[in-house]
């Protein structure tokens, strides 16, 4: 991943940049404003051994006027002196006629100041001192000398001071907004782990109490784990509900099945009764059968179930095993394709039910031949993989194809049988791979039988 | 011949009091208790029971609390009534050792099947295999007393896994379809998506595995096991 885009992924490291550059920035900022203010500059009086070497100066300099002839001439002369270089200034053309220097602009700057004083003063200026005016006449024009010299700081006192200063508000820079950064991540890369645990099924998943602060993000998280407690509770009413509904209506199913037992019993050899008992018996197995289908189509619905992690061939092995096991009873060819070796995370039970009732459906509508192709997808949106189950049966009504996946919607093929089940079978199916955000899809095969194709994320 | 002796226990009093009214006219001995601790106090006093009707869902000590207390100190078969299709309650009364279980609700044939193989089964080794004794490498079986070592530590096994490695050790080395230990272990024929033999199996391979880590039984995916001859 290029760096942009990393940068553009992670707020972490969009408030690290940010947050650092600005820091740098107004740092330079103050360094700037303290270099300008910085008054390192001091004005003293001039002392005798000022005033001789000012005279020295003039003196060398009238010298060298004399021998030479011009100002251009005595300029560079002028700039080699052990006791100090003569700076000129010409009053008429308002010009500093100075050797060239590396600090030639401040050297002016300061030149221009003293010109209007009548005695000379001495302004020292790491790295150097600047005395003067001395007026005098050259060629008949007015002239002020300076003598530029070195000062008694040198550039060598501090030019290593800038890089060490740097490097150390470097380094401080970064810890500290590595430290701020992390100060505002952390507690939202907690949210977001802990909204994930939630959403696989951990319904004990909190943010921990220290991010619970008193600050705005503590307080989504303390919302958040208020939210979670609501969800919680919601999910665990919702299962109790499921566990009392399964209980308090098979208790009187079980009851009339043991009272049909001992009425069998009681009626002896009366043929009317024992039809009759027989027949209540089938019903109480019918009902039975709904509610407990009602109950799995109700909990894949909820989707609460937690998902796990594990490998396609353990999450298929034991349906695969009992289809081939059915089908093999009914004298029906069961044929599996390899089973890709990756590692899924699903809700097992719900997945298991939802690919059995398919394959059962199967089983139960082939003329003598099921095949399940069991493939990988790799798509790099939606990465899924997918269970086909064909069947060779009559197929069905286009009509049909759009309902099946509907709660009691019968075809009319699974009508006409005494095998048909309570139709709940699909629906449950369709709800599993919705919870896995995946798809699936009845089409009739181009040889006649129904081809249902699953589709389950694998980031679900 | 003695009445075989049926222990339910069940806080549905309705259903029991028809149960046991069932169960006396098809010959057999019966006790109630209607709450698990009762059932406890009952298994506890007088152990002559030959099978125990266990209900998961009651109050205060739930079905899986009495199983996993009474294995402590008996393993009389247990067939465990859960509810239909609740996977989890199935595998978990399966793991913790009980012998079979009936989904509610059930039917009465179903019920009296179950309660049948389990005695025929106790009697059968009571009565034909006194002497028979089984070593298969590490593992010797003694059918008579029904204890099985494995690497000379005793193996505490219930009586449906005691029949389940009996089943595959006459047979060692060789396939043993799940159809087949179906039949004789629990007496009735293997359904689809049944997947108890498979827990009972798992059972065993964990009491075997505490002991010796080395592979015992093979699955054969969609068949059956084989009990590995070393």
């Amino acid at each position: 991943m290029s760096i942009i885009s990393r940068v553009r992924h992670s707020v972490g490291l969009r408030l690290l940049i940010g947050f650092w550059a600005t820091l740098l920035a107004a740092i330079l900022c103050i360094w700037l404003v303290a270099q300008w203010q910085k008054s390192d500059v001091e004005i003293a009086r001039v002392d005798s051994q000022d005033i001789r070497l000012l005279d020295a100066a003039k003196q060398r300099t009238l010298r060298a006027f004399n021998r030479v002839g011009t100002i251009e001439g005595i300029k560079d002369l002028l700039a080699n002196s052990r006791k100090g270089r003569v700076v000129l200034y010409d009053v008429g053309k308002q010009r500093v006629l100075s050797p060239p220097s590396r600090f030639k602009r401040r050297l002016d700057r300061d030149v221009n100041e003293l010109i209007e004083q009548s005695t000379p003063i001495k302004i020292s200026r790491p790295p150097y001192q600047l005395i003067g005016p001395v007026p005098l006449q050259l060629a008949g024009k007015d002239f002020l000398l300076f003598v530029q010299r070195p000062g008694k700081e040198g550039l060598s006192s501090y030019p290593n001071a800038p890089y060490f200063i740097i490097l150390v508000l470097l380094i401080m820079s970064v810890l500290f907004s590595v430290f701020f950064t992390r100060s505002i991540v952390t507690p939202i890369r907690e949210l977001y782990k802990t909204s994930q645990q939630l959403a696989n099924g951990d319904w004990r998943a909190r943010v921990s109490e220290k991010q619970c602060k008193k600050d705005e993000i503590g307080q989504l998280a303390t919302g958040f784990n208020t939210m979670a407690d609501k969800l919680a509770q919601n999910w665990q009413g919702q299962q109790r509900l499921l566990a009392d509904v399964s209980h308090e209506l098979r208790s009187p199913l079980t009851r009339l099945n043991m009272a049909v037992a001992l009425a069998e019993q009681a009626a002896k050899d009366n043929a009317v009764i024992k039809t009759a008992l027989l027949r209540i018996e089938q019903e109480t197995a019918v009902m039975e059968e709904m509610i407990g289908k009602v109950l799995t189509l109700s909990r894949a619905e909820a989707a609460m179930a937690k998902k796990e992690d594990l490998s396609l061939l353990e999450l298929l092995e034991p349906v695969l095993s009992n289809a081939e096991f059915e089908a093999s009873q009914l004298n029906k060819s069961f044929t599996v394709s390899a089973i890709p070796n990756i590692t899924v995370h699903v809700q097992r039970d719900a997945v298991q039910s939802g690919i059995e009732n398919v394959i059962r459906n199967a089983i139960r509508h082939a003329k003598g031949r099921i095949d399940v192709q069991l493939s990988e997808v790799a798509n790099e949106h939606q990465p899924c993989w997918c269970v086909t189950v064909t069947d060779d049966g009559s197929g069905l009504a286009e009509d049909d194809l759009q309902h099946i996946f509907s709660p009691f919607y019968r075809a009319e093929r699974a009508r006409d049988r005494k095998s048909g089940g309570v139709g709940l079978g699909l629906a449950i199916a369709k709800a599993v791979v919705t919870a896995h955000h995946g798809n699936i899809e009845a089409t009739n095969h181009s040889d006649g039988g129904l081809k249902v194709s699953l589709s389950f994320s694998k980031r679900s | 011949m003695t009445h075989s002796h049926v222990l339910i226990i069940d806080d549905d009093k309705q259903l029991t009091t028809m149960l046991d009214e069932f169960l006396r006219t098809n010959g057999y001995e019966v006790s109630v208790a209607n709450d698990g601790q009762e059932g406890l106090d009952r298994l506890n006093h007088a152990n002559h029971y030959d099978v125990v009707l266990l209900d998961v869902m009651m109050p205060v000590k739930d079905g899986f609390d009495v199983l996993r207390e009474m294995r402590h100190f008996c393993f009389t078969p247990v067939i465990m009534l859960t509810a239909r299709g609740d996977d989890y309650d199935r595998i978990l009364g399966l793991e913790l050792g009980a012998d079979d279980y009936l989904p509610k609700p059930f039917n009465h044939r179903e019920l009296m099947a179950r309660i049948k193989a389990l005695i025929r089964r106790r009697t059968h080794y009571d009565d034909s295999n006194q002497a028979l004794s089984i070593e298969i490498g590490e593992i010797s079986i003694h059918a008579s007393s029904q204890k099985v070592t494995y690497c000379g530590q005793q193996l505490e096994l219930t009586g449906t896994e005691f029949a389940t490695l009996f089943l595959l050790a006459k047979q060692a080395g060789h396939l043993v379809s799940k159809a087949a230990i179906s039949e004789q272990v629990l007496g009735r024929k293997l359904m689809e998506f049944d997947r108890s033999i498979d827990m009972h199996v798992s059972n065993i391979r964990k009491k075997l595995a505490a002991i010796n880590d080395q592979p015992t039984i093979k699955t054969v995916r969609g068949a059956g096991y084989i009990l590995l001859c070393p």
